[in-house]
């Protein structure tokens, strides 16, 4: 007799964990299987340890055991992702599928905490309307979102309020304060917690941006700026981005959603459980279950009628395509991606960058969305531009050195010994634009150790991806050179990467079964019972990290579940 | 001869004396100690590596073994003498050679040669600022040299304080905090 389950959730990350917590609360039984392993309390305490997380990336899956490929277009040969690949002893963990294990992707996430604005959700026609129709090329899919801000602006109040952000508003109800964000669309109410301290170098990026011109303020940040809840306050010790937190204060699924899901007493985690296979009944029309492989590779296989997806875009669209639920062609179409234009100052004085999490930082957001000026690039739509004060190590600080100067020997020791304590970065989210070239599908040739095809990735930056980097390169350096930066460079435009942990829109949401994936709750429009979620359901990427939006969703995938929508 | 300056012969567990000395010779050609600050030596990056090379995989191994013994045949070509016996120039002039056979293809460089020397700088890097339980940054010399704090708790509002000097906090590897730890809960 198969082993049968009232629910189950595939992967305990930001979105399978809101799901799991809010069916067993409502008394559901769930059985959540997640590929990665379940880290320990010594592994959080101890966490210091940038050999162990940056350069031997042991949080993240590797292409040894996890590969995918990569591809910048189909005349060229697919191999694994040759950016991550690098040299042995070097995973580069920050391009790559995030981690992996109960609590996914936010145990090592670097927490920056967005809603979109309202004019996210109508990317297609605003751009339209501004620039003409002829402005997005032939083979653009781009279309609006389903649902609008107003729809999920209950939903974001719940991610911030049951999980935890800490931030300053903009925007109650229309009351504008000018400490918070000017751009945000309304919101019902605060953040439940202030604002973090703003790193060491934070405060003349700040002024420097008043200066000219623009309206800084606070990163919104799913980290604790004080205790709340089961978070408690952010010590700022700097190993944070792409590290465990050993005091709770960033907002993990592990800690929040799983943790309140296994106090329940509803919730069996079953870790090191890869699903390789989503089981269908006969018409192929409902789900009726899973197929997994334990630790030491035995097939298990569990009955259910109730199957959550949430195993980070990629994944969701390989393991449907590896199932053969694919009748519209959809399941890995429309992929999308971030291009950061990480460009990086040495300051004239410490900026000590080794403290503070990431997102101790300050935004402009003047040019995001369609508030981006005119401009002779071409750029049809902007980007936050963030920056980057804390969290540097020195390892990975000594993988971006200025271009020119050689990377060894008494003048690279003398630069890096000098500088490394005057470094900063600054950044932007490019989102990039979907469109029939760029997709996911099956390795035709490469497979992981169990024989499953390795998803394959095709996509290659775009013209406006590049006049996008340029246009906001300048406003970088220009801010640089007000800030007094002795020294400014930028990663390489394009891009070598062609993954930046905010992968979207392969399994797309909408509320044409011929031209999407799933619905707006998140359930499969080909497979009854079964619901794929996260960022893949995006049909757009904004300018914003995805995270809090993909959290939303998953309340409201929950609600439909729970019949409550 | 021993690794790094003190008188304790290394208990090798992948390397041999030989492969040793070779690799050493690279990582400070990389971390170079010429104006009496630490280097690659003095952080004992070699014992880093040997250690890297016994715990990770049989591929990492081979790229160590079939580099040194390329990078011998090269200096023995290029100098009519082992890469260990150069001197400070003539080593520097091999590797520049074989770093910019990195990114086009140089007939006369040997192939695994530039892997091997992107490698060794991979993890010169990592040997000169791990925490001290990997076998490099010994003495936390590393992150002395560029005046990193190490493994901290926390950092409070005065020491965030932007141009704070962070040499005045005390160094702490993860071995201090697990020490902290015990003796909190003692
Ligand atoms: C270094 C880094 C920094 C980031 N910083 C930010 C940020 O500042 N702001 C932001 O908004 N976003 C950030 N992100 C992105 C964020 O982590 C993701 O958007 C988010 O975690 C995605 O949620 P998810 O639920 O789709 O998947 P995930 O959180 O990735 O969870 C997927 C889960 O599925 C499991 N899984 C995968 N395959 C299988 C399988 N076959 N069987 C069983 N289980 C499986 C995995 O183990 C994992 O636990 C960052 C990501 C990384 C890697
Ligand atoms: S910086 Fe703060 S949130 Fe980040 S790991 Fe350290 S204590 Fe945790």
């Amino acid at each position: 007799m198969p082993e049968k389950a009232e629910a189950i959730v595939v992967g305990l990350g930001a979105s399978g964990g809101i799901i799991a917590e809010q069916l067993t609360k409502a008394g559901m039984r769930v059985l959540a299987l997640d590929k990665g392993p379940m880290h320990s309390n010594e592994e959080f305490t101890f966490k210091h340890d940038e050999v162990k997380y940056y350069s031997r990336g042991s949080l993240v899956p590797q292409l040894s055991t996890d590969p995918v490929t990569w591809r910048p277009n189909e005349a060229t040969e697919a191999q694994l992702l040759p950016w991550a690949a690098g040299v042995r002893g070097n995973s580069e963990p920050l391009h790559l599928p995030p981690s992996i294990g109960p609590g996914g992707g936010t145990l090592h996430w670097g927490g920056a905490s967005w809603r979109h604005r309202d004019s996210d959700f109508h990317m297609k026609s605003l751009i339209e309307e501004r620039f003409g129709p002829e402005a997005l090329d032939g083979d653009s899919t781009m279309v609006d979102w389903p649902v609008s801000y107003g729809d999920l602006e209950p939903y974001y109040d719940k991610v911030e309020w049951e999980l935890g952000v800490s931030g300053q508003a903009g925007n109650v109800k229309g009351i504008h304060n000018p400490a918070g964000s000017p751009f945000e669309s309304d919101r019902q109410r605060e953040y439940p917690m202030p604002p973090l301290r703003r790193a060491p170098a934070d405060d003349r990026f700040k002024a420097a941006c008043e200066r000219l011109g623009y309206r800084p303020f606070q990163q919104p940040a799913a980290v604790a700026s004080t205790d709340y809840k089961s978070l408690k306050g952010c010590e700022y010790c700097g190993f944070c981005h792409g590290f465990l937190c050993h005091v709770n204060a960033k907002q993990s699924s592990r800690i929040t959603s799983v943790e309140m899901a296994l106090q329940t007493g509803n919730l069996e985690i079953r870790s090191s459980s890869r699903v390789f296979r989503l089981n269908r009944d006969a018409t192929g029309r409902s789900i009726t279950g899973v197929s997994y492989f334990d630790a030491d590779g035995v097939v298990h296989d569990v009955e259910s009628d109730l199957v959550v997806v949430a195993c980070y875009a990629l994944e969701n669209s390989r393991l449907l395509l590896a199932s053969g639920i694919n009748a519209n062609g959809q399941v890995g179409q429309n992929f999308m991606t971030h291009s950061f234009g990480w460009c990086t100052l040495v300051l004239p004085e410490f900026s000590n960058p080794f403290m503070a999490p990431l997102v101790a930082a300050s935004v402009v957001d003047d040019l995001n969305c369609d508030g981006v000026p005119d401009n002779d690039e071409g750029v049809l739509w902007g980007s936050v531009l963030t920056s980057i004060p804390g969290d540097l190590q020195p390892i990975e600080a000594a993988h971006n050195l200025p271009p020119g100067m050689r990377r060894w020997g008494g003048e690279f020791k003398d630069w890096f010994s000098e500088n490394y304590r005057k470094l900063m970065g600054i950044h932007n989210q490019i989102p990039s634009f979907p469109t029939k070239r760029y997709y996911c599908d099956l390795d035709p040739v490469v497979k992981d150790k169990f024989g499953q095809p390795a998803l394959r990735i095709t996509h290659d930056w775009s013209q406006h991806d590049v006049a996008a980097l340029n246009y906001f390169e300048k406003i970088k350096r220009n801010i640089a050179d007000e800030m007094g930066a002795t020294q400014f460079w930028s990663e390489a435009n394009p891009p070598a990467y062609h993954l930046s942990t905010h992968e979207v829109g392969t399994h797309r949401m909408g509320e044409n079964p011929a031209d999407s994936v799933v619905d707006i709750y998140g359930e499969s429009h080909e497979c009854k019972g079964l619901y794929v979620v996260g960022g893949g359901q995006f049909p757009t990427l904004s300018g914003y990290n995805p995270t809090q939006t993909l959290q939303a969703l998953a309340y409201l995938s929950a609600d439909r579940i729970l019949e409550k929508v | 001869m021993p690794p790094s300056s003190d008188t304790t012969v290394t208990q090798w567990q992948f390397l041999t004396q030989a492969e040793a000395e070779t690799i050493e010779a690279v990582c400070e050609r990389i971390f170079p100690n010429d104006d009496g600050r630490a280097g690659a030596r003095d952080a004992r990056v070699i014992v880093f590596i040997d250690r890297a090379a016994a715990d990770e995989d049989e591929a990492l191994r081979l790229c160590y073994r079939e580099g040194v013994q390329a990078l011998n045949a090269f200096s023995n070509d290029v100098y009519g003498s082992p890469f260990a016996k150069l001197s400070g120039d003539a080593a520097d002039s091999l590797l520049e050679r074989i770093e910019n056979a990195e990114s086009s293809t140089h007939p006369d460089v040997p192939h695994p040669l530039a892997t091997f020397f992107a490698l060794v700088w991979e993890h010169t890097i990592q040997g000169m600022f791990c925490d001290p339980k990997y076998g490099g940054n010994h003495d936390t010399l590393g992150w002395q040299l560029v005046g990193f704090p190490g493994a901290q708790w926390g950092y409070n509002a005065e020491q965030m304080k932007p141009g704070f000097d962070s040499t005045i906090i005390p160094i702490k590897s993860l071995e201090d905090l697990r020490n902290e730890l015990r003796g909190a809960n003692a």
